[in-house]
């Protein structure tokens, strides 16, 4: 599974979400916290597997960062859930979970994100480019179309948080009650069209 | 639930849970991995663990003031033992608590060195400056290479390119055109397709400054020199071209930079987390403190209710057998002291039990024993009647209410004087009484006492045979006294008018038999002498035969009062108006001179039943007396009164007869009414022995009273039925209503 973009992948990502982001309204404005915020996602079918787009603002908070510098690896994950409403409630159909991790090479003084699902490994100069590298996801592939009904109506919703169960303990009763480190996002939902 | 809760179970599950705690604990500061991977568990235990301590403790300290406001055995008790216990265990936690943290944070400190640090900046700075003379030459190698490759045109690079990695060493060789496009690639692993890319701050670099070298960590691949130069193009205007090499770091310096960055990284992260490090040591020691206070105050609230409990037992015990509950046994406390008192306290509400039920039952003889005595009493005819030291009235038999003629057993508990003074005709009886227990109490010696009394009761004039004797128990202690009595009137009535009738009898027998030939004599003297005498002897004759003649017919009348009274003609009882028959009486008298000097002072007076002929004939005895009594008298007036007198008990007719004569010599009061006993010079001396009789047949009595202003009356009692006296109102209302 490769998760990070191709060059191509960044541009055609890149015109997708200028022409489609102004269109989407909860994706106009940021958040002016930190926090992981999903500006836009969307998924296509490419070979009899759904594939994921999505556009994620990652904005790091000043612990978060000073952690990382003297470190501390963060562990990001990014929930994909399909739903399946029902009246007044959804039920979970499908559900998949990417987990990075993200740390600093003290040596080389380069950010490292490793994805974890695949074993990828990508480094940075700075955090900005890191984050800029880990918002942008193409292609992500996340189920077989067969598992879906395709006469059934799904929703589908992404959201990325940071695992603080992944902290170093020390710092778990921190992260539980600052939240400097509550680097969760809410959940974007969308219609699943295929 | 209340069980559980004070039970020995919680006491346990929090012991466990608290060694599971301090196992962790243990475990986590020996190795930091197992702390990250059980701390979230560790925090939800002792969490668990302070939420259920505190709310058994709350619950206790709750439970324990409410049993203080209610004022509960034993619970004062508690909250001292409690209170003791507490302080007890918390103060010396308390204290090793401060140290241990003192030490943890000296601890945590002492693990970090600035020469240590300093040792690893300039270790990692050695590492960068080995590597960097490296990747200068590598540098050179690229440009060089780069050079070379220039003037290749893009078709025929594939060769070269392949050529200058063997040759360079490199583990990839990339020649990126300027849209971005890869022209060609050659890698050191032929089955990697996918060439790595540059990224967008390399390339913004390399704009500036033609070239860029760096290390860069790749994947799985290690530690690798990117150095990405332009390549030189002929044609200015032709768009230059990137070549990027990555070149690895050679396995021996790779090992030992890995070891620099990642001890150099571990090193800075705890540096970086000392402050959480010690904040979570301090969380998780506090925890365990928590824990441990808590528990220790469960445990002070358990251990002083479990030493409480039997003393508490204990308390209740002697409250119940104070009210009375000898049933009470307390359960076994074991082989202490307490246990011992228990045992004790067992032993004594047995024994206490024992002894009541031995009293039960000794009452109950003495019950049945006084059951046995009252029925007997009442069978008795003897009036019984038992006083204690002060004179109250202790029993009653059935007898004496008959014979006293009053609800007796409604004066228990009163003293003689009350008895005497609510009942006014006992008044001679409770005097008598009183008189015999003065004489009785205080003297050890005195054995008993016996009298005759008279008394005008309910069904009229009695004679009772009373005697008495203190009650003294076995210790010679006087415990109150008894006195018995009997109705002797019956008796003393029958006896005396037989011995009477028997005297009666014989007088008549024996004196009128000679008086019939002694009269005869004398008149038969007469006639045969007294014609044949002259003179002085004639007058003697007539004078001494009439004499005889006329003294023999006095004792003949004489002779015939005596057997009047000897008999006893059957009574003939019947319901009469005592007024009309005074008044049948008085009129015989009219042709009397004292006629007009008889005074009637007749009162209302119901029906009595009684013989008329009697009462008739006690009438004109009374009436003649007083008329013979009050000749000698100017005033020489009688009169007769009647009246109704009514008492709680007895209703009766008082007849009075009074005169104006001189009155009764004073020992004549006592005994007028005996026979023989007369002031006249002519009278019998029967005339009112024979009314005192007629009167005791009709359970009357009577007595003489003199008067200051001269005159006497003789006042007689006669006892009317009350419940005839109430049916006869009854049926004069129910006429008056008709």
């Amino acid at each position: 599974m490769h998760c990070l973009p191709s060059a191509s992948g960044r541009w055609l990502a890149t015109c997708y979400f200028v022409l489609i982001v102004p269109a989407t309204a909860n994706a106009a404005s940021g958040p002016s916290s930190p926090g992981f915020t999903v500006q836009n996602a969307s998924v296509h079918i490419e070979g009899g597997v759904y594939l994921l787009d999505a556009l994620i603002d990652f904005d790091f908070s000043a612990e978060s960062i000073e952690a990382m510098n003297n470190g501390v690896s963060l562990t990001i994950l990014l929930d994909v859930e399909i739903l399946k409403p029902f009246l007044f409630w959804k039920k979970t159909v499908l559900q998949q979970q990417s987990r990075y991790r993200v740390g600093v090479h003290a040596l080389s003084k380069r950010y490292v994100v490793r994805h974890l699902n695949s074993g990828e490994t990508r480094t940075f100069r700075t955090v900005d480019e890191m984050a800029s590298a880990l918002g942008m996801v193409d292609d992500l592939p996340l189920f077989e179309k067969r598992l879906l009904n395709e006469n059934e109506d799904y929703r589908a919703r992404v959201r990325a948080r940071l695992d603080v169960e992944a902290l170093p303990s020390p710092l778990r009763p921190l992260a539980y009650i600052s939240p400097e480190w509550r680097l969760g996002g809410a959940w974007f939902e969308w219609p699943l069209d295929r | 639930m209340k069980k559980f809760l004070t039970g020995i179970g919680p006491i346990l599950a929090i012991v466990v849970l608290l060694l599971v705690s301090l196992k962790l604990m243990s475990d986590a500061t020996e190795n930091s991995t197992r702390f990250g991977e059980l701390y979230s568990v560790l925090l939800i235990i002792n969490a668990i663990g302070l939420i259920s301590l505190g709310g058994l403790v709350g619950w206790n300290l709750i439970r324990l003031l409410g049993q203080v406001r209610a004022r509960r055995a034993g619970a004062g008790l508690t909250v001292r033992m409690v209170a003791m216990f507490v302080i007890l265990a918390v103060t010396p936690v308390l204290v090793v608590y401060y140290f241990s943290l003192q030490f943890l944070h000296r601890g945590i400190d002492s693990w970090f060195d600035v020469r240590v640090e300093t040792a690893l900046d300039d270790a990692l700075e050695l590492s960068r400056t080995a590597l960097e003379s490296r990747m200068r030459e590598l540098l050179n190698q690229t440009e060089l290479m780069a050079a070379d490759l220039a003037a290749k045109p893009a078709s025929g690079l594939t060769g070269p390119l392949e050529d200058a990695r063997r040759l360079s060493g490199a583990a990839e060789l990339t020649v990126i055109g300027a849209n971005g496009q890869i022209v060609a690639s050659s890698n050191i692993d032929p089955t990697a397709i996918v060439p790595d890319r540059p990224s967008d701050s390399i390339l913004v670099q390399l704009r500036q400054s033609g070239n860029y070298i760096g290390l860069d960590p790749i994947g799985d691949a290690g530690l690798h020199v990117r150095v990405v130069v332009t390549m030189p193009t002929e044609v200015p205007t032709g768009e230059p071209r990137i070549l990027q090499a990555l070149f690895p770091v050679t396995a021996r310096m790779s090992a030992l930079a890995d070891s620099v960055q990642s001890t150099y990284a571990k090193y800075q992260e705890l540096a970086y987390l000392r402050n959480p490090l010690k904040i979570s040591f301090t969380l998780t020691l506090s925890l365990v403190l928590l824990l441990s206070l808590l528990a220790a105050v469960w445990a002070a609230f358990f251990s002083a209710r479990r030493m409480v409990a039997p003393l508490k037992d204990l308390i209740q015990g002697t409250q119940a057998v104070a009210e009375g509950d000898y049933e009470t046994q307390l359960p076994e406390s074991g082989k202490n002291e307490v246990g011992y008192l228990v045992e004790s306290f067992n032993e004594m509400t047995r024994r206490l039990r024992s002894a009541r039920d031995e009293t039960r039952r000794s009452q109950i003889q003495l019950e049945e024993q006084r059951a046995y005595l009252e029925a007997v009493l009442a069978r008795l005819s003897t009036g019984v009647i038992t006083f204690d030291n002060n004179r109250r009235l202790v029993t009653v038999n059935h007898a004496a209410n008959q014979i006293l003629g009053i609800d007796l057993q409604s004066c228990i508990g009163m003293t003689l004087d009350n008895v005497g003074a609510a009942h006014r005709h006992l008044l001679p009886f409770s005097e008598t009484v009183a008189l015999h227990l003065d004489d009785a109490s205080g003297d050890e010696n005195f054995a008993d006492w016996r009298e005759q009394m008279t008394l005008l009761g309910v069904s009229g004039r009695q004679i009772l045979m009373c005697s008495g004797a203190p009650l003294r128990g076995v210790d010679g202690e006087d415990h109150g006294h008894v006195m018995v009595f009997d109705d002797i009137t019956t008796l003393i009535e029958a006896q005396r008018s037989a011995a009477w009738s028997e005297v009666a009898r014989r007088l008549a027998h024996e004196i009128k038999n000679p008086l019939t030939p002694i009269q005869l004599s004398a008149e038969r003297l007469r006639h045969k002498y007294l014609p044949s005498m002259s003179g002085k002897d004639a007058e003697g004759m007539d004078r001494l035969t009439r004499t005889i003649v006329q003294q023999v017919e006095s004792m003949k009348e004489m002779v015939n009062a005596f057997s009047d009274y000897a008999r006893t003609p059957r009574m003939e009882p019947m319901r009469l108006d005592v007024n009309s028959l005074i008044t049948d009486v008085i009129e015989l008298y009219k042709s009397d001179e004292f006629r007009q000097n008889i005074r009637l002072e007749l009162g209302d007076l119901p029906p009595l039943i009684a013989d008329p002929d009697r009462l008739r004939q006690i009438l004109h005895n009374l009436v003649k007396n007083a008329i013979e009594a009050s000749k000698e008298d100017k005033d020489n007036t009688i009169s007769v009164e009647t009246q109704c007198v009514r008492e709680a008990a007895r209703s009766f007719i008082e007849l009075r007869v009074r005169d104006s004569g001189r009155g009764f010599p004073e020992e004549f009061l006592d005994k007028g009414f005996e026979p023989y006993v007369t002031t006249k010079a002519k009278g019998s001396g029967l005339g009112l022995a024979i009314v005192k009789r007629i009167v005791e047949e009709h359970g009357g009595i009577v007595w003489a009273e003199n008067h200051d202003n001269g005159g006497a009356s003789v006042i007689i009692q006669l006892p009317v039925s009350l419940e005839d006296t109430a049916a006869d109102e009854a049926a004069e209302v129910r006429r008056e209503a008709v």
